[in-house]
């Protein structure tokens, strides 16, 4: 299990920004928060870290999106030292 | 708590964490003590989320940003964490590492007891053993005696060592990792300005219509600085972003042009810039004429060097031409004429910021000065937006290291030791006798370490090193020289100072148990002049200490023993703390530290030191109250204190003159000038070769602090970035038969280390470059690095040197 607090931030171009709040409200595991300006708060729920991190760099791709800041995130998985590196598929 | 409630649990306070770090949900408010509504959540506010949770300030413990943070603690635990809607740094924004800070606290394997090594083992001991067994030491042989910290010394930490080092043992073998990491940029700013660190700050980044970031992966280093930055554009700012790297990182991403330069050649990327604006006539004529002295180097490389001409630094810079440094740098021609045509147009307002990529740098003095000069030749410089401003790494680099002055040959306030009038003040500072100050500068780190690492009868005449708050076994360069090469010799001594288990524990002779962060009192200094405090909020572990009381504790076993230097001219001990009714208290015994407020004192008598340089310093009761303050610090008619912004500006240093709009009062050609540097590009010390064929490039990541002795023991940041790895090229990967995720080792003149493959990954180096993280000490890329310096800073250059590669095979 893993739960990303994120801090995302919007394109204030008002037609870029509303496709940006579409695709993340539709988006599965993610839930939004409360928003300030063009930031707007979530919570990505996902089964595990691999997963997290690939749906992080989802949302950092979305157009209008400007940029995700990881803000926390509880894992139940205590810290490992493998693998060094996720794999290569993990950041195409 | 059953799973579905855990999982909500965790979910709601993700989101309140992310909530909080837009700015969302306020904090604290500053009239009633109280949360105040979170939006979206139900009309609930932090206290009503967490009824019970007491709240205090205090800075983040990690970068030089100097971020806010609001801890919230609960049955003498920190159980909370919030950004600090009050703090003009971070506006309640924090990164992922400031989120996580509470949890550094409570990692399984703090230290909470002295061990000594006996038998060859870390046994546990008493204080009073451990402190006897530091004082014999020191009584034995004070001269080869050194102290060794950082930029995470709190100011008072760092001044008690200080004071201890030169003025009780007179002896100036003190010196911080700072050296390590910004060493350059404070010779880049003596050189220029002839007083340390930057004239602007960080309100700049809200003003500038162009940043540069010089060698600066803001983004993942500074990464609340960076919002600061792209918050504006998301609100419409036009702002152009400028990265001259290396590398890619996170930062290019969001830079409409990266300037990928070969190792090195910045020099003359700055020179280019110069070139341009003489060439075009876009200079500042008025500040060549009114505020700009001339400088070039004497035989050999130096603070102040010779005077020259105007005509002279025109001939030094016309050879570098944009295509002449396109030829050195890589960077095209066309990219070298934007900076020109950027500096040259007085419109804009032009920021640069750099941290280590131009300060571990075996030009690390010239390159600073030079970027200095191309803000001052263009006469981008002095007004809101416009600025050559340095980050630091550590929470004190600047208010510790360079204000402080734990550096071999520094005195407190921008003094050094070589100057007999440097050297009274100090001493009547700290009511010593005359000519108790050493005149003579102690060793410099990389020295230091060679010298305790070398036998004493091939001339090691260090023999006892007390390492506080850093970890030099893993971020000093060149490990094996620097070092390991401790192994083997009996008869020296290392006493380490740490929270948890280390690469430098591994060798200790005695490790001491310290407090952290919020177990105990503080102040710090950020990269912006910022001076801020905090109280203790929570007890330290066990029998783990403040490392000021240590070194008081120290003093104190040499005074009670007859050593004379522990004493004043009067006879009193050193480090004599009163009470309200003047009464002294024996802050030596740990049960009695906190009867009064220690760092209070310490800071008070400090305060003295700060107006040489006219970085004058508020009470210390002012900064209790507010979010820190930027020196210089000035008392006005009305009573109150009022902080400066922009140094040598009339319109808002109070010591500039009226009339003179911009005045370097501190000038080293003592006539308010700032130095212009001639500094021509040179090959560095070790470039690739047919046996070493590539560069290294070491740095850090988002997930983690320097050595990782904090950020590893949160889990959310270990598995994060569980460990370290080697970026290359998807060319260099095809030319050595290297997949993603292979294990490859990487070997250079000085050592080797195994590590597995990451191509195309966070950050992207050229082809015929590679980038490793130094976060990992189970796999020490400090094995490999160069240990040569910057022959004024002497710095050490972490950011090339020549490797290869080769594949071992798959990854496990």
């Amino acid at each position: 299990m893993a739960i990303s607090g994120l801090a995302i931030l919007l394109s204030p171009e008002p037609e870029q920004r509303d496709s940006a709040l579409q695709a993340l409200q539709e988006h599965p595991q993610l839930e939004l928060g409360p928003s300030n300006g063009d930031r707007i708060s979530a919570v990505l729920d996902t089964p595990d870290t691999h997963q997290d991190r690939r749906a992080f760099r989802q949302l950092e791709k979305l157009s209008g999106v400007l940029r995700v800041d990881l803000v926390c995130v509880y894992l139940d998985e205590e810290p490992t030292d493998a693998p060094s590196v996720p794999s290569g598929a993990d950041h195409e | 708590m059953s799973d579905l409630d855990r999982r909500q649990f965790m979910h709601s306070s993700a989101l309140l964490a992310a909530a909080a770090a837009i700015g969302a949900t306020p904090g604290i408010d500053p009239r009633t003590g109280q949360g105040l509504p979170v939006p979206g959540l139900a009309g609930k506010n932090l206290a009503e989320a967490a009824p019970g949770i007491s709240w205090q300030k205090a800075p983040c413990r990690f970068c030089g940003t100097g971020c806010h943070i609001m801890v919230g603690t609960q049955g003498g635990k920190v159980v909370a964490v919030a950004g600090d809607r009050q703090a003009e740094v971070n506006k309640g924004l924090l990164c992922v590492k400031g989120y996580s800070i509470g949890q550094i606290l409570y990692g399984k394997d703090r230290l909470t007891q002295p061990l000594l090594r006996k038998g060859g083992k870390l046994v546990p001991i008493s204080w009073k053993e451990a402190l006897d067994t530091i004082a014999s030491r020191i009584q034995a042989a004070p001269k080869e005696f050194a102290f060794y910290g950082s930029g995470q010394w709190t100011i008072p930490e760092g001044y008690s060592a200080q004071k201890f080092m030169k003025g009780g043992l007179s002896n100036n073998h003190i010196e911080p990792n700072a050296r390590l990491c910004m060493a350059s940029a404070v010779t880049g700013f003596l050189a220029t300005y002839g007083v340390d660190e930057p004239a602007g700050c960080y309100d700049d980044l809200d003003r500038a219509d162009v940043v540069i970031f010089w060698g600066n992966n803001m983004a993942e280093m500074h990464p609340v600085l960076f919002s600061r930055i792209i918050d504006r554009r998301a609100t419409g700012a036009k702002i152009r972003l400028i990265d001259i790297g290396t590398r890619r990182t996170r930062t290019t991403e969001h830079c409409q042009h990266f300037l990928n330069f070969n190792p090195h050649s910045d020099l003359a990327i700055a020179n280019g810039i110069a070139h341009l604006l003489i060439k075009n006539n876009t200079y500042d004529k008025i500040f060549v004429e009114k505020f700009l002295a001339f400088r070039k180097d004497g035989a050999k490389p130096s603070l102040f060097g010779k005077a020259t001409t105007f005509e002279d630094y025109k001939r030094h810079v016309a050879e570098y031409t944009p295509e002449h440094v396109e030829k050195i740098s890589g960077v095209p021609a066309k990219d070298i004429y934007l900076l020109g045509r950027l500096f040259g147009d007085p419109k804009l307002r032009i920021t640069s910021t750099w941290c280590m990529g131009m300060n571990q740098h075996t030009r690390g003095t010239a390159i600073n000065s030079l970027v200095h000069g191309v803000h001052l030749l263009s006469g981008h410089f002095g007004k809101p937006g416009d600025a050559p401003t340095s980050l630091t790494g550590q929470p004190s680099a600047c208010g510790t290291v360079r204000e402080v002055g734990t550096l071999a040959h520094a005195l407190p306030g921008g003094r050094i030791v070589k100057k007999a009038a440097h050297r009274k003040h100090a001493e009547k500072y700290w009511n010593l006798p005359a000519g108790r100050v050493s005149p003579k500068p102690g060793y410099h780190t990389v020295k230091m370490w060679e010298r305790f690492c070398t036998s004493k009868a091939k001339g090691g005449d260090i023999n006892t090193i007390w390492v506080q708050v850093t970890n030099p076994g893993q971020s000093l360069p060149n490990l094996n020289k620097l070092f390991l090469g401790k192994k083997g010799l009996s008869e020296k001594f290392l006493i380490v100072s740490d929270v948890y288990p280390t690469a430098t524990t591994k060798l200790a002779d005695l490790v001491l148990p310290s407090a952290l962060w919020v177990e105990k009192n503080g102040v710090v200094g950020n990269s912006e002049r910022r001076t801020q405090q905090w109280f203790r909020q929570v007890k330290p572990p066990g029998k783990a200490r403040d490392d000021t009381w240590q070194t008081i504790a120290v003093a104190h076993r040499l005074y009670q023993r007859g050593f004379a230097g522990m004493k004043d001219k009067d006879g009193k001990f050193l480090f004599e703390m009163k009470d309200d009714k003047g009464k002294p208290v024996p802050v030596w015994d740990f049960g009695r530290y906190y009867d009064v407020n220690v760092d209070q004192q310490l800071f008070e008598e400090y305060r003295q030191f700060t107006r040489l340089k006219h970085k004058d310093l508020a009470p210390y009761t002012e900064y209790v109250k507010a979010r820190g303050l930027r020196w210089p610090v000035v008392k006005q008619a009305n009573g109150t204190w009022r902080e400066t912004r922009w140094r040598f500006s009339e319109f808002d240093d109070p010591y500039v003159k009226k009339g003179s709009r911009i005045q370097f009062y501190h000038s080293s050609s003592k006539n308010d000038r700032a130095q212009m540097w001639i500094r021509p590009y040179e090959n560095p010390p070790e470039m690739p070769d047919a046996k070493y064929p590539l560069w290294l490039c070491t740095g850090r990541v988002l997930e983690h602090w320097h050595t990782a002795t904090m950020t590893g023991r949160v889990p959310a940041l270990a598995n994060a970035m569980p460990s370290t790895y080697v970026e290359l090229n998807p060319v260099d990967a095809r030319r050595y038969g290297i997949s993603n995720g292979d294990q490859v080792r990487i070997k250079s003149r000085r050592g080797q280390l195994d590590l597995r493959a990451w191509i195309q990954g966070r950050g992207e180096p050229p082809a015929g470059s590679l980038f490793v993280p130094w976060f990992d000490e189970k796999r020490l890329i400090n094995l490999v690095t160069l240990h040569l310096y910057d022959p004024i800073s002497k710095q050490p250059d972490y950011k090339k040197c020549a490797v290869s590669i080769t594949r071992l095979g798959p990854g496990k």
